[in-house]
């Protein structure tokens, strides 16, 4: 019971081996929740980001895998396997691209992502890495606010900071990610 | 040429100077820039003076660009609700009843509108398994458990939907009305005197053989711009029997496009109305199945 709880407390003491336990765990549940998605929204489906990490806190604290009390924790951490799963689907899509592999079986060829966009999020990603050496703050913020779709609001509550913070934080993060992609 | 870590880390840095500027604040400070930091001025001017280069790549970043699922036989709908479908006066622009809850809840309301209320209690059902947190889904669903006499199930929905938002506008006031339907209109009354319903009030007094008292709540619920609510005066006529009345509130209601006829098919308080030739009538005007 409360492994992700437990997994949770590990890693904010700073257990590597719980942060590998805890990203597996909960990217199986988001990439899933993203096929899933995908696979019931029909044409046009959105993959609404911070719907599946809601969705997905909602589910391991049914079943008994988290405390409600590690909504935040939980919050601030799925962005991070969101960017994951997102970045890992466009990087198969584009693998299966260049080897003429089309086979319907994967979330990253169930995706409708044109050429340009997926550039564009391995870009977002790359400069993130770069961002979060230079400012982790910014860089969560902005790992938050664009992988994991999640509001200001929702941001300054699961930061412990304010919304006023967020949105200075968010321009800032934007014009140094735009420095880095340029 | 891409800025090294320790040249963002300094932009950082500089930009909680000037960002606070004005547009003139900025151009002065960017004049007035360290010899040293020179080298990231072209980088801070188009980071500072966006109209004297192209945003459009900050832009840009706002949001994750979207996804779409690239095989459309995928989405089918065993239910025919597909996108374009017209259903009454409304146009369905996105599939409903495959998503999170909010999905959820409108396909349990679309249910309840074609009157399929099996469907739309267990669509309202399937709201709260996805966001147990919800207080609307459980009001939601505590609506259509009313409506199809489950009243022990609507008690357990709405005391959930309290715990969840004990501040909540609604649940409290559907309590009066699973009361009233349920029979316990002594318990509705007191209720609604709690609450200040005064329409809940007219018709608990009404049940309750109170034609006096129930003439006075509602000349008070009118006095206190109740004829503003055409479709609450159509519940209230129609409860006490008074079917002429409630047509006529109910057609005003229409009129005015009220948003409360989405649900006017399983209306408890129409109940009364549902044998009479205008009620189908009703349906037909709404472009709604009989």
């Amino acid at each position: 019971m409360n492994q992700l709880t437990e997994l949770l407390g590990r890693l904010q003491a700073g257990d590597p081996e719980a942060r590998d336990a805890l990203f597996a765990a909960s990217y199986r549940e988001l990439h899933r929740l993203a096929q899933s998605r995908l696979r019931e929204g029909g044409r046009d489906a959105v993959l609404d980001t911070t719907c599946l990490v809601h969705e997905a806190y909602l589910r391991f604290v049914s079943a008994g895998e988290l405390r409600a009390d590690d909504r935040r924790a939980f919050f601030a951490y799925a962005s991070q396997v969101m960017r994951s799963v997102i970045v890992n689907s466009v990087r198969e899509r584009i693998a299966q691209k260049r080897g003429g592999d089309w086979r319907p079986l994967t979330l990253s060829t169930q995706l409708a992502v044109n050429a340009a966009d997926e550039e564009t999020i391995l870009k977002v990603h790359e400069a993130l890495d770069a961002l979060e050496q230079a400012d982790p703050r910014l860089a969560q913020v902005a790992q938050m606010r664009y992988f994991g779709g999640y509001s200001e609001q929702e941001i300054a509550e699961t930061l412990d900071i304010t919304e006023r913070t967020v949105r200075r934080d968010w321009e800032k993060a934007r014009l140094l990610l735009a420095a880095l992609l340029r | 040429m891409r800025p090294s870590i320790p040249q963002i880390a300094l932009m950082s840095r500089l930009l909680d100077e000037a960002l606070p500027l004005d547009v003139a604040g900025r151009r002065s400070w960017l004049e007035t820039l360290s010899p040293e930091h020179q080298d990231l001025a072209p980088a801070l001017r188009k980071a500072l003076l966006p109209e004297d280069s192209d945003a459009a790549d900050v832009n840009a970043l706002e949001t994750l660009p979207k996804f779409a699922f690239a095989d459309a036989a995928s989405g089918s709908d065993a239910n025919g609700l597909q996108p374009g479908a017209r259903v009454g006066p409304y146009e369905l622009i996105r599939l409903l009843g495959a998503g999170g809850m909010a999905l959820q809840w409108r396909y349990a309301a679309l249910l309840g509108a074609l009157g399929r209320l099996p469907e739309a209690v267990a669509a309202a059902k399937k709201a709260t398994e996805l966001d147990p947190l919800s207080a609307a889904a459980w009001t939601f669903l505590s609506l259509y458990l009313i409506e199809s006499r489950q009243f022990a199930a609507a008690h357990e929905a709405l005391r959930r939907d309290i715990e969840i938002q004990p501040e909540s506008p609604i649940a409290p006031d559907y309590v009066g009305y699973l009361q009233l339907t349920e029979g316990n209109a002594a318990e509705a009354l007191a209720t609604f005197r709690r609450l200040n319903d005064e329409a809940g009030v007219v018709m608990a007094e009404h049940t309750l053989g109170h034609a006096k008292e129930s003439q006075q709540a509602l000349d008070q619920f009118i006095a206190n711009g109740g004829q503003d609510s055409a479709y609450g005066l159509a519940q209230i006529h129609a409860w006490r029997g008074e079917k002429d009345k409630a047509f006529e509130w109910l057609d005003r209601a229409y009129q005015k496009r009220d948003s409360n006829l989405y649900d006017f098919r399983n209306d408890v308080a129409l109940a009364r109305l549902r044998g009479d030739p205008r009620f189908a009538a009703m349906l037909r005007k709404m472009n709604l199945p009989e």
